[in-house]
């Protein structure tokens, strides 16, 4: 039983493997293959039957059908953040065509104001390092290094298809967040020979079609294009021009930090908590937020010196924090985000007094998008 | 009577042009045609049909084969059938083969046996039984299912995409 399953397992993999396998596509009937069609008709004379009569052949010469189609394979906006990590809209290209065909890739900035294809906005911006890349090991995932820079294909078969990238470094990117880039992807299909193609009844040859019926000498057979008006604007992409394109976006992924710190007077010798005044002795809680308004995390490091208040003889650090909220054990002194933390050991990523003198210091702090975090902490007025 | 009349005449016609193959009784005369639509004076879109060989055929496209017949002889032929393989490169189109007063047949196994669709099966790779589709025929025929007089005759026809 347990062997059955296994092996309907595997062959339903193997099924999957085959439907999914790039470049699968059904084969189209060559340019120049010569069609023919005959009848051969048997009848009787008084009953008699006669010989049979075959009809003259019918026959024609099949053209050549040029169909390049690109398809943005990505599913949303491709996330883009400042620094070096290079981003990749992926495409497939696709001869549905008859011929072999060689094919120049090319990119277009999309128009300001053009709609991105997966929504969250209009593009705004273009990026200054962009490329084309082919998917060299073939596995729909963008792999610097792996995957080299290319603008051609070379050869396509009829029925077979290859993964290409655009991608953007952005080491130059100051958009907001949120802001969008639209790209297209342009294929022009040309003759396996690398010349261009013209529509039209004309002699086409072995070399141009890539090694068919038409022979080294070639054959006079009608060439169409047959592709569709891409997204791309009719200058760079028409309805049968031979070109084809497919959009996909970029969306500026980035955190945007702000902080405020703001004080209160939380108690004093002669008041206790009720209307604390800031005398000798008092004691003031600080709190730090840190608000992140961009649409991307961020993992930040506090730190507030009080290093010149300590050295005028102004304030000094309250080593256990109590603020009638958070009522912490000895030696924790800081409060992030609700939990007490140790002032001698920064193994929990809060310290006083270790990283810097005199100074508080929270790291490895992540503030999510569209969210804040608080740090407090306490000072004796001296 | 008319109908007839013109359908003889167009016949001769067909003939002249493409030249006749001689046989004693019948003859038999293949043509390959395309449709395309093409601007009328009154600016709409028309369907015409022309010759194949003269036309702009690729993949996707359909052509429209028909074999003209007639009785060329001085007697009436009975039991006239004709046998047309689907062309190489090409897959049947379902419903379109016709003809007046024929009654037709398709075969999946190269021509050895035919049926009407309904009846028609194949086995799939794992040696299951299917009804056949119609790009698994390989041969259609029309039996002819009156007598055809002298000077008389008709056209059967099908339909076929190029892969």
């Amino acid at each position: 039983m347990e062997t059955r399953s296994t092996k309907k397992v595997l062959l339903a993999l193997i099924a999957l493997v085959l439907i999914g396998l790039p470049g699968m596509l059904l084969a189209a009937t060559p340019p120049c293959t010569s069609i023919t069609n005959y009848a051969t008709v048997n009848f009787k004379v008084g009953g008699v039957s006669q010989p049979a009569v075959n009809s003259n052949t019918a026959s024609f010469t099949v053209g050549v059908k040029v169909r390049i189609v690109v398809t943005n394979n990505d599913t949303t906006n491709v996330t883009v953040s400042p620094g070096t990590t290079k981003a990749a809209l992926k495409f497939t290209v696709s001869n549905e065509g008859n011929a072999t065909n060689d094919v120049a890739l090319s990119y277009v900035a999309a128009a300001t104001g053009t709609p991105s294809p997966y929504g969250s906005g209009n593009d705004s911006f273009d990026g200054t390092t962009i490329a084309i890349y082919e998917d060299t090991n073939g596995n729909g995932i963008f792999e610097d290094g792996t995957d080299q820079p290319s603008t051609t294909i070379n050869d396509l078969a009829p029925g077979s298809s290859k993964g290409y990238f655009i991608v953007y470094t952005p080491n130059d990117l100051t958009q907001p967040p949120g802001s969008i880039a639209v790209y297209y992807l342009v294929a022009q299909a040309k003759w396996a020979d690398g010349t261009n193609i013209t529509e039209g009844y004309i002699n086409v040859t072995d070399g141009m079609a890539g090694g068919t019926a038409c022979g080294a000498g070639g054959t006079t057979v009608d060439v169409v294009f047959a592709d569709d008006n891409g997204p791309a604007p009719d200058t760079y992409d028409g309805t049968r021009d031979g070109k084809h394109s497919d959009d996909g976006a970029y969306i500026v992924q980035n955190a945007t930090i702000t902080v405020s710190k703001s004080s209160a007077v939380y108690s004093d010798p002669v008041n206790g908590t009720t209307s604390p005044k800031a005398i000798p002795g008092a004691i003031v809680t600080y709190t730090i937020t840190i608000t992140n308004s961009g649409n991307a995390n961020a993992t930040v490091t506090v730190t507030d010196s009080l290093a010149t208040q300590i050295s005028n003889g102004y304030l000094a650090f309250k080593t256990q924090f109590n603020d009638g909220v958070n009522s912490c054990a000895a030696d924790e002194g800081i409060v992030v985000d609700g939990t007490c933390k140790t002032n001698p050991n920064d193994g929990d990523n809060a310290d006083w007094n270790l990283t810097t003198a005199n100074t508080v210091t929270v790291t490895n702090l992540t503030v999510p998008a569209g969210q804040n975090k608080v740090v407090k902490f306490q000072v004796v007025i001296q | 009577m008319l109908i007839k009349r013109i359908l003889s005449v167009l016949l001769v016609i067909v003939f002249a042009l493409v030249g006749s193959v001689y046989a004693a009784g019948v003859e038999v005369k293949s043509v390959a045609e395309v449709e395309v639509k093409v601007k009328n004076e009154k600016g709409e879109f028309e369907a015409k049909r022309i010759e194949a060989a003269k036309a702009n055929v690729g993949p996707g496209d359909e052509v429209i084969f028909s074999n003209y017949y007639v009785n060329n002889g001085d007697q009436p032929v009975t039991d006239v059938v004709i046998l047309n393989p689907v062309p190489m490169h090409t897959v049947y189109v379902e419903k379109t083969a016709g003809g007046d007063f024929t009654k037709i047949e398709f075969s999946v196994d190269g021509g050895k046996t035919f049926d009407v669709p309904e009846n028609l099966k194949v086995k799939d790779k794992k040696g299951r039984e299917r009804i056949a589709k119609a790009e698994d025929y390989t041969h259609i025929r029309w039996i002819v299912t009156k007598p055809v007089p002298p000077k008389e005759g008709g056209v059967v026809y099908f339909r076929a995409k190029i892969k």
